[in-house]
């Protein structure tokens, strides 16, 4: 799919770079982080102009994070707040709490060093009602260094194209796979503390 | 028992299923570790000149890739020249559907050029 993609950008060029933007920001599988790399390179031989691409991939950004966090607020706030009415209360005031105390770093994160993981924490916003004001800042500000990230090194290494478009398919999915490793393994952590912290009550 | 041990026992007998999906994560995380690795070596290494050409290059990116001035590898894709960006064809694939060539001709015609550049070059 990547590369039928990457044919159809010197035809439909920025409009088909906005559009994949704006669904991977919605957890689509589009391969955008590849797509805005070559954009790069297509922009440094002349295809594309550079300034153009990088509003492209801004506005891509801002249409697919206001649609995440918007879904998510209409959608999944009056199921959060059911589950925070129900046995789940104190699991997601805590969750409340930590997007409040440290959403706005998750965000940034999210938008550029770990951005496999973006539409989660968009969707994560604004279901537990991270302001509206602060998400939008802070994506945007993250969306304008991961779109210059991008763009820039395929601008800059158009003449080694294929291999950072393989680099950044490895690194992705390393993110990803560090990500449910860490999950994993501290969902299993945390249990198994809470099952010796049981035993110990008991005997005591 | 140490407490490592401990933990995995815990956690084979209680969550079997969790245990099994992290394998698979650190199966995966092991294999795109060795591939970024192997991906970085090669990106750290000298240009290779015989790199393959992909159908949705755009003769231009070829151009600038190869280091050839846009005169030369237009018309080493049977495109005029004076053809204005958009007219022509867009893609390697829509040269060699309207030249009747396949990557493997383009991809000759791209190194015999670049080298022939190479060896001119003072």
């Amino acid at each position: 799919m990547t590369e039928m993609l990457l044919a159809l950008v010197p035809t439909y060029g920025l409009w088909l770079i906005l559009v994949a933007v704006a669904l991977s920001c919605l957890a689509l599988p589009v391969p955008a982080s590849i797509l805005v790399m070559t954009g790069g390179g297509f922009a440094a031989a002349g295809d594309l102009t550079l300034w153009q691409l990088l509003l492209a991939v801004l506005a891509g950004q801002v249409i697919g994070d206001q649609a995440a966090y918007h879904l998510a607020r209409l959608g999944g706030a009056p199921v959060i707040a059911r589950l925070g009415r129900g046995r789940a209360g104190p699991v997601i005031g805590r969750a409340e709490a930590l997007i409040d105390r440290r959403g706005l770093w998750a965000v940034l994160l999210s938008r550029t060093l770990l951005s496999p993981l973006g539409p989660y924490v968009a969707y994560l916003c604004g279901a537990l009602g991270l302001r509206w004001g602060r998400y939008s800042a802070v994506a945007l500000t993250g969306g304008a260094i991961w779109a210059t990230g991008y763009a820039g090194l395929g601008y800059v290494f158009a003449h080694r194209i294929t291999e950072i478009a393989a680099l950044i398919g490895n690194a992705l999915g390393l993110i990803l796979a560090v990500a449910a490793v860490a999950g994993l393994g501290g969902w299993l952590l945390r249990a198994w503390r809470a099952q010796a912290g049981r035993v110990s009550a008991e005997l005591a | 028992m140490t407490r490592a041990g401990a933990f995995l026992r815990y956690a084979l007998r209680r969550h079997p299923v969790v245990i099994a999906l992290l394998a698979v994560a650190l199966v995966a995380l092991g294999m795109l570790l060795a591939g970024l690795i192997s991906d970085a070596l090669q990106m750290l290494g000298p240009v290779a000149h015989d790199r393959p050409l992909e159908p949705w290059m755009s003769p231009r990116l070829v151009g600038h890739a190869w280091g050839l001035p846009k005169p030369v590898v237009l018309e080493l894709m049977g495109i005029d020249p004076d053809t204005p960006p958009h007219a022509g064809p867009r893609t390697l694939a829509e040269v060699m559907a309207r030249e009747g060539l396949t990557l493997a001709e383009l991809q000759y015609r791209v190194a015999a050029a670049a080298a022939l550049l190479r060896e001119n070059r003072p």
